[in-house]
């Protein structure tokens, strides 16, 4: 894969994770979830062939269409004032950068762990982890926490690719990728029928 | 006959037939039934033990093959068999007391079965798979059913699923380390990413949050099913790392900060629980600090005897919060609330339910002649020869989880009309009471009634009994 499809791959990854921290309203964060996954499948072609990640990027699809499902069939609506610009906005988007701010900072040691791992691979997968921590811990909403969760195994995902080929691994953790979305799915539908 | 199959493979099966019978009580007595059966298969014929049955030679084969992965079961998986499965029919049997158990029984059989599952699979990494994928199954019986849930599930969900990928990692870092142990950043970077999936796991400090805001949303016997079971097996799963990988098991830091972890669970545990006026909180908190306990036992430079001690605990543990999770769910029906206010007076409509939360209270506060005052004496004891200041600590938990039962049980008896002692447990209910507080007093006067043999914990972890 060359490396300026991993970079963009990255600046795309970067985008949409922080497009999902900030933007509250579903329909936009599932459109984000989904180019997120598109975005994954390029890097993880890095160590895989292209079957195994385009299964990965299936099942990505799979949970993120779950999640929309759910969201259309419990007729969600979002709060007022959601689309607009706000100072929660903004501080979501600041906490956001300070991530990176600090992944990039903090590369040269961090890259140590994981030596065979390229630039964009690693700076990809470090952002998700950590953007993926800031949406749980920043919502209560189950779907966004569900999101933030996923975004987070991406990343664990991303990083794994260099360690393990194993085609039995991948569809464990594909399950698990679409077995988190189906129990969010469930919250989702208890959440609702208060 | 395959192990796996029968134990592992078998009762996933099972629960799932169970799905089509919609009785409740028939769904109970099956999964119990079934549960005993497979318990006493471990006990008389454990896997890879010849046997004969009438004049035919038999034997579990240990290993069943899975996409070129290995599930395991040797004689030395005799132990947490017999635990898991023991503790399952003894639970089963006890949801026949309670209303719509009926998913939470073939749920639960089927994470019973998952859980040996990971115990058995080989590389280890798939453990942490098996046990979030237990973890995911068990979301939907925890829901009360008809009611919606709180930010306690959201939060268990998130630590289960955080654990996963530390190990994952851990994994891979461990086999860096197998290649080359004198890397001192490798080690410890791989010491991090096993701390932190195991911390997560076993829901040590302050992964715990989630347990007592879980107790004020689901029965008290859900919350006991998953605290006893997923820390019991993270920690088996644990304690085989530590015995597979010799940089692990020599490594001096890491006994001392399982013994910081656990006195720091304890103790912040006991001083939550001082504090409470739910109940179940209270309850949440002694469940938790039993990971405390067994992490402090196996934290012993006598390592043999840490290994005992742990695996003593398991059983007066899964009595005590048996007994203690029964009553209080009946309780909780009753009353329709475990608030300190809307038990008052409690003790006197329910005499047995009271005397049983009482019983399990004074348990885990280590008060002599039941259950527990003898493990947790004797791991005071090595402690205090070892750490003094550590001793101290360990000791001022007593106080705090023996504040928190006086405070349920004064509770329980406060009222401004009293109208005079009378029981409304049924005769079932007042019998199972009563068998489980004499087992604690049972347990408490010969604690090495039910010890495990000495022979089958070295078997099971052989490198770490060496290390004496």
């Amino acid at each position: 894969m060359p490396e300026y499809i991993q970079w963009i791959s990255t600046l795309l990854l970067v985008i949409t994770s922080f497009g999902i921290l900030v933007d509250l309203e579903w329909k936009n964060n599932s459109a984000l979830m989904a180019l997120q996954y598109f975005a994954t499948f390029f890097l993880l072609m890095v160590f895989w062939p292209i079957n195994m990640s385009g299964s990965f990027l299936i099942a990505g699809w799979v949970s993120v269409l779950i999640i929309v499902m759910t969201n259309q069939n419990i007729k969600r609506t979002d709060g007022p004032n959601i689309n607009t610009f706000s100072l929660e906005k903004l501080f979501r988007l600041f906490t956001g950068g300070l991530v990176l701010l600090i992944i990039i900072t903090s590369y040269s040691n961090i890259s140590n762990w994981f030596p065979s791992a390229t630039p964009p691979l690693l700076i990809s997968s470090l952002n998700l982890i950590f953007v993926g921590f800031l949406m749980i811990g920043m919502s209560q909403k189950i779907d966004r926490v569900i999101f933030g969760l996923l975004t987070i195994m991406t990343g664990f995902e991303i990083a794994f690719t260099q360690v393990d080929n194993s085609v039995l691994m991948l569809a464990l953790l594909c399950l698990i990728l679409m077995s988190i979305s189906l129990v969010g799915s469930f919250l989702m539908n208890n959440a609702e029928g208060k | 006959m395959n192990a796996p199959l029968l134990w592992f493979i078998l009762p996933i099966v099972v629960a799932g037939g169970l799905f089509l019978i919609q009785n409740d009580k028939s769904v109970s007595i099956l999964a119990g039934f079934f549960s005993l059966i497979l318990f006493s298969v471990a006990a008389f014929l454990p896997p890879d033990t010849p046997f004969t049955i009438l004049t035919v030679a038999f034997k579990f084969e240990p290993t069943l093959q899975f996409f070129g992965r290995v599930f395991s079961l040797t004689h030395s998986d005799k132990i947490p068999l017999m635990y898991v499965y023991g503790f399952g029919s003894f639970w089963f049997f006890c949801t026949l007391a309670y209303n719509n158990s009926r998913k939470a029984v073939i749920i639960s059989l089927a994470i019973l079965g998952i859980m040996i599952g990971a115990i058995a699979v080989e590389p280890f990494l798939y453990s942490a798979i098996l046990l979030e994928i237990a973890a995911l199954i068990a979301i939907p019986f925890l829901v009360r059913e008809g009611q919606t849930f709180g930010r306690g599930l959201v939060r268990f969900l998130i630590n289960q699923t955080l654990g996963l990928p530390f190990i994952l990692l851990a994994g891979f870092l461990l086999s860096g380390v197998e290649a080359g142990p004198d890397d001192l950043a490798i080690v410890l970077q791989a010491m991090l990413m096993l701390g932190l999936g195991f911390a997560f796991l076993l829901s040590v400090f302050p992964f715990y949050t989630w347990a007592p805001m879980l107790s004020e949303e689901i029965e008290p016997y859900k919350l006991a099913f998953i605290l006893l079971t997923f820390p019991l097996i993270s920690l088996l799963i644990g304690l085989d790392f530590i015995d597979k990988y010799a940089w692990l098991r020599s490594s001096e830091i890491l006994f001392n900060l399982l013994q910081v972890v656990g006195l720091i669970l304890i103790l912040s545990a006991s001083i939550w629980a001082a504090f409470q006026n739910h109940l179940g909180r209270i309850f949440a908190f002694s469940l938790v600090s039993s990971t405390g306990y067994a992490l402090i036992a196996l934290s012993s430079s006598d390592h043999i005897l840490g290994l005992e001690s742990f695996f003593l605990l398991i059983l007066p543990n899964l009595v005590t919060f048996g007994l203690w999770s029964y009553s209080i769910t009946l309780l909780d029906e009753k009353t329709n609330g475990l608030w300190k206010e809307d038990i008052r007076g409690a003790a006197y409509k329910y005499p047995y339910i009271s005397a049983g939360i009482a019983f399990s209270g004074l348990t885990v506060a280590g008060i002599p002649l039941l259950a527990m005052f003898p493990i947790k004496v004797a791991i005071w004891g090595t402690l205090a020869v070892e750490q003094t200041t550590s001793s101290t600590l360990y000791g001022l938990a007593f106080i705090g989880f023996f504040i928190a039962s006086a405070r349920s049980f004064s509770a329980m008896l406060a009222t401004n009309t009293f109208t005079g002692w009378k029981s409304n447990e049924t005769q079932n209910q007042k019998t199972i009471i009563l068998l489980l507080v004499v087992l604690l007093i049972l347990l408490g006067l010969f604690p090495s009634l039910f010890k495990p043999s000495l022979d089958l914990i070295i078997e099971m972890f052989p490198n770490l009994a060496q290390l004496n």
